[in-house]
Formats: structure tokens, C-alpha cells, sequence
């Protein structure tokens, strides 16, 4: 059998990339306990647990044959594990419950069908054509207002009475397959680059990327 | 209020009707990812230009969370497979041979579906058979997309010819289509169906020139505060055809 080649995630690595990357080295043949995880992938046991947590519901994970003493079952850290479902690269995007984290999609797709317009411009009834997963209007919007504020979009035609804004996709701006992720304090951060682009608690509004 | 009409709300619960060319597209794959191990697993969709195999394509993508790759005309081998991995956001190895092997078994693990568009670049290239390689290798579904020419050409290549398990010509957006679009695009307007009808005549089966004179219609009827209208309403009002205007002699 050939040897598997080397899969290593190009660009910024959120902690959960880590983690998954950490988890992929020991392969589906070994286990592990949470304590080599989190010291292999340098992540706190918070960010550790939960996605742990996750991806063992999720049945990408499951206990493994050797557990240490019963007095020491409270002790998360040594409870020992073992890959089940290697998926490659991608980390999988569950919540703590193992469920899909389903906002996280939405803004994958968003993103996907815009990299998608070909210089095009668009609307966003045309995004919604190219989503499969159900999303309101107002969350699509939303998203693509902030897809252009952190200068991803082109405003061409601003929204007006019974008019969708248009937009255009700049292409200068086409990071990666990653989604930018629009954080609780409403800034903009690129998914592949890690960097921030757009950040409204600055003062200086009239940035590169603010339109 | 007698002459304006309000906004009607425009939110189809984030679910629309997919039009004929999506849901073609989206079969085949499901053919394909569900077709018995001994299979090949290539679905290839062509069609003219403004048919809306690209927007199909990336409903694909997204429904089953495909890695979509474009073509275009400069790719070399090398270039195209480093297109791929960055899709998949890998980061490349040095050689060629490095790179096919990364993109097979990221395809394999993944089990996510390769969508490669303007495919015609790739076969005018003679970069089909690594195509061919990557298939082999990984026995992923892929769905290629290409111009209507697009299995006339891959004739040439009859090993990959023959791993081609559904054969999918796009459609010209057809009545039904334009009704579905009008539902998007026209929320709480009636539109009769020979108007429709002519919409979508003129419009040549593609979607993206309906969707214009779906929104030229809307405009009217709002502006005109009627709900309802039909060919005999809209009058000598222009449609969109997408043709460059005639030379006009004074």
C-alpha cells in the first residue's frame, strides 16, 4: 500500500484546526488521551473539551479500549480516544452536542456562491438560488452587507425602494475556500487569512476595506 | 395609498423551487454517489453558454459539499491541481506527483464530490487524462462542466469517454422554470401566461435574461400599483432580449 500523502491546512488555523490536526497525526490506528491532545495542538482544555465533546457524538470519535482506573474516570484529561472517521483536512464543524453548527453553513454558502458570480453582478436572490440550506433573507442580506464592508463585495448599486443592492465579487479579495466569520462584536474576519477586515470599534472608518 | 402598491414580503422561507437544470444536476450526482462500487463516478453536464450549468453547479456545491474548481485557459497540469488543493486548503507539496497525491486522498477521506467547470479548457489542454488519474485514484464523484461541444471533444480521449456514468445536456429554461422565477422575483404579482410565455420566448431559455425582465415587469406593476398582468397589459413595452441594438437610420 502506498504511503498516505502529507495533508497539512494552508493558511490561518482557528484552535479547532489545531485540535482536528493534532487528533489526525496519531491516525485511526492509535489512541490518545485528551492530555497528549492538548498538548500536541496547544489548546486549553475548554476549546479541547468541547470540540472533543462534539466530535465524539458526532461518531468521529469513540472511547478507547483502555481506560485508566476508575477513581480517575472524573479526570477528563486521561480518558483515551481513538479516530474513527478521518475526513481529511476539513475539521468538522460540530457544536459541543455534535450537531452541525448550522450558522457556520450558512455563511460557507453564501461565500461559495459568491466566489462562484464569475465577475458578475448580482443580487441577493441570486445567492439564494445557489444555497441549498435554508436561510432567511434577512440572514443572507446581513451577510452580504458585511461581506462588503470587510471589502470582499463591490456595492454597485446601493438598495433602494424596491431594488436590491447589487454587487460584484472582487476577485483581488478571493482568499480561500473559507468563509470571512462576522463575530459578536460585528467585525469581519477572513476565514484563510486570519487577518480582521473590518472592525467597527475602530475609530477610522474610512479604511481600504470600508465602503 | 389608492396607487401604490406595498412591498410584498419577499421570503420564500429560504427554500425556493430549484429550476429544471438544478435539479438535473443534482440527480446526477446523487446517481453517481450512490452507483455500486464497480462504477465509474462521472457525471458530466454541457450545455450553451447562459444556461445556467455554472449556477447549477454551484447549488451542487454547496447541497453536497463539493470542492469547486474553475478552469481556466492558462492552467497548466500543475496549476490546475494546485487550483484543486487550494479549494480544499491544503497546502501543496513540491512536485506534481506530490500534489495528485494530496488531492486523491483528500477526495478520498472526504468523500466530498469534485465540481470542475469550463471543463473545455482542460480537454482543449490535453490535460484530460489527469482528470483520469484523479479519478482513478481517488474513485470520486466528479461532475464536470463544459460547453456543448464538451463530449464531442472528449470522444477523442475513449478511456475517459468511457468513465463517464451520466451523460446530462442542460436545458433551455423552460414555462415552468419562468413560473418558479417569477415566484422569486416577482413576490404577490400575477403574471399571466402568455406574458410569461413571451418572457420567456424572447429571453432564449436563459434564466438570467428572464430574471431581468421579471424584474422590469416588477417595476412596472409597482409603479403602476396593479397585481395582475398579461401580454395584452404590458403592451409595446420592451423586453429584455439581451441582443445588441439594430443600427438606427434617421
Amino acid at each position: 500500500m502506498r504511503r498516505p500523502a502529507r495533508l497539512e491546512r494552508a493558511g490561518a488555523l482557528t484552535p479547532r484546526d489545531r485540535i482536528w490536526a493534532a487528533i489526525r497525526r496519531f491516525g485511526t490506528e492509535a489512541e490518545f488521551s485528551i492530555a497528549d491532545l492538548m498538548a500536541l495542538s496547544e489548546q486549553r482544555n475548554d476549546t479541547t473539551l468541547s470540540y472533543i465533546r462534539g466530535l465524539e457524538k458526532a461518531g468521529y470519535l469513540v472511547a478507547g479500549a483502555e481506560q485508566r482506573v476508575p477513581a480517575l474516570r472524573q479526570c477528563y484529561e486521561l480518558r483515551h480516544l481513538r479516530l474513527v472517521r478521518d475526513v481529511g483536512v476539513e475539521a468538522p464543524r460540530v457544536d459541543a452536542e455534535g450537531k452541525t453548527l448550522a450558522g457556520a453553513v450558512i455563511q460557507q454558502q453564501i461565500w461559495n456562491a459568491v466566489r462562484r458570480m464569475k465577475g458578475a453582478d448580482f443580487d441577493w436572490r441570486a445567492v439564494m438560488q445557489a444555497c441549498s440550506h435554508p436561510m432567511t433573507m434577512d440572514t443572507l442580506k446581513e451577510y452580504l452587507r458585511r461581506l462588503a464592508r470587510g471589502g470582499y463585495l463591490r456595492v454597485m448599486v446601493e438598495a433602494r425602494a424596491r431594488h436590491p443592492a447589487r454587487y460584484r465579487f472582487v476577485t483581488g479579495r478571493d482568499t480561500g475556500p473559507r468563509a470571512p466569520v462576522v463575530d459578536r462584536e460585528d467585525r469581519v474576519m477572513d476565514g484563510n487569512t486570519g487577518a480582521v477586515a473590518y472592525d467597527p470599534s475602530l475609530q477610522f472608518q474610512g479604511g481600504e476595506y470600508d465602503r | 395609498m389608492a396607487n401604490v402598491l406595498s412591498i410584498a414580503p419577499i421570503n420564500p422561507g429560504g427554500r425556493w423551487a430549484p429550476l429544471t437544470n438544478v435539479s438535473l444536476a443534482a440527480r446526477a450526482i446523487e446517481r453517481a454517489l450512490n452507483r455500486s462500487a464497480n462504477l465509474p463516478g462521472v457525471v458530466a453536464l454541457y450545455g450553451p453558454s447562459g444556461y445556467g450549468k455554472s449556477m447549477a453547479a454551484s447549488y451542487c456545491m454547496n447541497r453536497f459539499d463539493g470542492v469547486y474548481v474553475e478552469c481556466r485557459s492558462y492552467f497548466t497540469k500543475k496549476a490546475f491541481v494546485m487550483a484543486i488543493l487550494k479549494e480544499m486548503g491544503i497546502r501543496p507539496g513540491r512536485t506534481l506527483t506530490e500534489m495528485m497525491e494530496q488531492a486523491a486522498e483528500q477526495l478520498d477521506l472526504s468523500q466530498r464530490p469534485l465540481i470542475i467547470d469550463e471543463m473545455d479548457h482542460i480537454v482543449d489542454k490535453n490535460a484530460i487524462e489527469i482528470v483520469r488519474d484523479l479519478h482513478e485514484m481517488s474513485r470520486a464523484t466528479m461532475l464536470l462542466v463544459g460547453e456543448e461541444q464538451f463530449p464531442r471533444k472528449l470522444l477523442k480521449w475513449e478511456r475517459f469517454h468511457n468513465r463517464v456514468l451520466v451523460w446530462q445536456p442542460a436545458q433551455a429554461a423552460n414555462l415552468e422554470d419562468a413560473r418558479k422565477l417569477a415566484a422569486f422575483y416577482c413576490p404577490g404579482i400575477e403574471i399571466a401566461e402568455d406574458l410569461l410565455g413571451r418572457v420567456r420566448d424572447l429571453s432564449r431559455g436563459t434564466a438570467r435574461r428572464i430574471c431581468v425582465n421579471l424584474d422590469m415587469i416588477r417595476d412596472h406593476c409597482q409603479k403602476s400599483g396593479v397585481r395582475k398582468i398579461d401580454l395584452e397589459a404590458w403592451g409595446k413595452r420592451d423586453l429584455y432580449t439581451g441582443d445588441a441594438p439594430a443600427r438606427r437610420i434617421a
